[in-house]
């Protein structure tokens, strides 16, 4: 049987969601419908199920741990330097600027880490820039369990193909090889080098609930926003507009736009290709 | 009655092979041609750009690139973007995901016609073109079974036959039909 295959109505999606809201705190109500049908779709399908009552009744009775459902809910597909023309522009551009107005250590925050491959392309380009000591990185994200991963640095080999790829493209073939930046770990993994990894402070963080703990220079927040319907994208629009500095930078994923949020006002397009966005300065 | 006043969106999935039969339908379009066209065609990731630029050069109405959240509107083709899936929300809005790949595709073609159809049910009008693997045949299927016309390039003129042959196996779409056809009835 295909994902595809399996029906599922929107009224049982909402009472779904309800459930689990009251549940568990995790909020999914303002999800985007149609990627949020299909992870409900992947869910029932992995777990042999034909409706979302089935689920349901698996979670409570623990037979499926919640956990385990809101890794699977929350997309975590993401690879090392995706799009790598975004990269080198951050690498060429975007933090140069940033570490010529600033004095001190620079702060960046990783909003939805996922399993760490961005946090880590993020630490690479720092490194070869000659200033990951002179940062701090800090990775959120709604799953615990999607973060442990990213905190062991442990990578499937499998991955390798992928991340190779984009790291030559991103890098022009000027640098080094990839592999300078991890070695075996086992016959089916990658360890990356520890100096990327130290650095990162993890904590868990819902953009859904979630208010400002911190002011940042560089807010990555890739990929997500398209998961969001309208409203909470309006929401986190302003989540992220507290959370930065004045000049502060916001990188969306190339695909997405704040374009029609009430706070896009308070942003400056810098870079519409890989949607680049500068907070503008309070007057 | 012809396709123009009866449907809402026109739907084309392809993949190898495809191009040249997109390049034409695009080129041959009626100049005021209203109904917004869908195309997800697989594509190489790496190549981010210059294929819109491509399909440009012939083409009698403005191509996109849909930012997520984008309406879909009349006299707008629409191209899925490289390495994200392209989806349908009910208020005719364009959702991008990054989700797993389906059948080795992202964009796939499945998973287009799946929130079409389920989006647009019977107003829409799904074509699936030359390709090589059998991404699309079971979105065409969703989309037949919900009230909507399917459309196959016909597999004698395709020039990679899989992708028509496996909606065949499936089932019988409304119209199998040669590039000219297609698009004599999309002008309809």
């Amino acid at each position: 049987m295909n994902t595809i295959d399996i029906e599922i109505d929107i009224r049982d999606i909402k009472s779904f969601v309800q459930f689990f809201k009251e549940k568990y705190a995790y909020d999914f109500s303002d999800y985007a419908l149609s990627s949020f049908k299909r992870r409900l779709q992947r869910l029932l399908h992995i777990n042999q199920l034909k409706e979302l009552a089935e689920l349901q009744k698996k979670i409570i009775s623990n037979e499926i741990h919640f956990e385990k459902v809101v890794e699977e809910i929350t997309v975590n597909t993401t690879e090392m330097f995706r799009d790598p023309g975004f990269w080198k522009k951050l690498k060429d551009t975007v933090v140069p600027n940033i570490l010529k107005e600033k004095q001190g250590r620079i702060k960046i925050w990783h909003a939805a880490c996922s399993s760490g491959e961005e946090v880590y392309s993020m630490a690479i380009v720092l490194k070869e820039l000659g200033v990951l000591e002179k940062a701090e990185i800090i990775a959120t994200d709604i799953n615990e369990e999607v973060m442990q991963r990213a905190k062991r640095g442990i990578y499937s080999k499998q991955t390798l193909q992928v991340n190779t790829a984009n790291y030559k493209s991103y890098s022009n073939d000027a640098l080094p090889d990839f592999n300078q930046y991890y070695h075996e770990n086992d016959e089916y993994t990658i360890q990356l080098e520890r100096s990327l990894i130290s650095g990162v402070k993890f904590q868990r963080f819902d953009l859904v609930k979630g208010s400002a703990f911190d002011s940042f220079d560089l807010i990555l927040l890739r990929n997500v926003m398209i998961y969001f319907n309208f409203e909470l994208q309006e929401k986190v629009t302003e989540l992220v507009y507290s959370s930065l500095n004045n000049n502060g930078i916001l990188a969306l994923g190339t695909k997405e736009t704040i374009s029609w949020t009430k706070a896009s006002e308070n942003f400056t397009l810098k870079d519409p290709e890989d949607k680049i966005y500068r907070k503008n300065i309070r007057n | 009655m012809g396709i123009n006043g009866k449907y809402k969106v026109i739907v084309i999935g392809g993949s190898a092979g495809s191009f040249p039969v997109i390049v034409s339908i695009l080129n041959q379009l009626n100049s005021n041609f209203q109904i917004p066209i869908v195309m997800c065609l697989h594509r190489l990731k790496q190549f981010r750009h210059g294929f819109v630029e491509a399909l440009s050069l012939q083409s009698n109405i403005k191509i996109i690139e849909p930012d997520d959240k984008t309406s879909i509107k009349p006299g707008c083709a629409y191209l899925a973007p490289a390495n994200y899936h392209l989806l349908a929300e009910l208020g005719y809005t364009f959702a991008l995901s990054t989700d797993e790949m389906h059948k080795f595709s992202r964009p796939s073609i499945d998973l287009t016609f799946e929130t079409f159809s389920y989006a647009y049910r019977e107003k829409m009008v799904g074509i699936i073109l030359s390709g090589a693997n059998n991404d699309g045949a079971t979105g065409l299927l969703k989309c037949k079974k919900r009230g909507g016309l399917t459309i196959i390039q016909n597999p004698k003129e395709a020039s990679v036959k899989t992708m028509v042959e496996g909606c065949l196996n499936l089932f019988q779409p409304d119209m199998v039909l040669n590039t000219n056809e297609i698009i004599r009835t999309i002008n309809s």
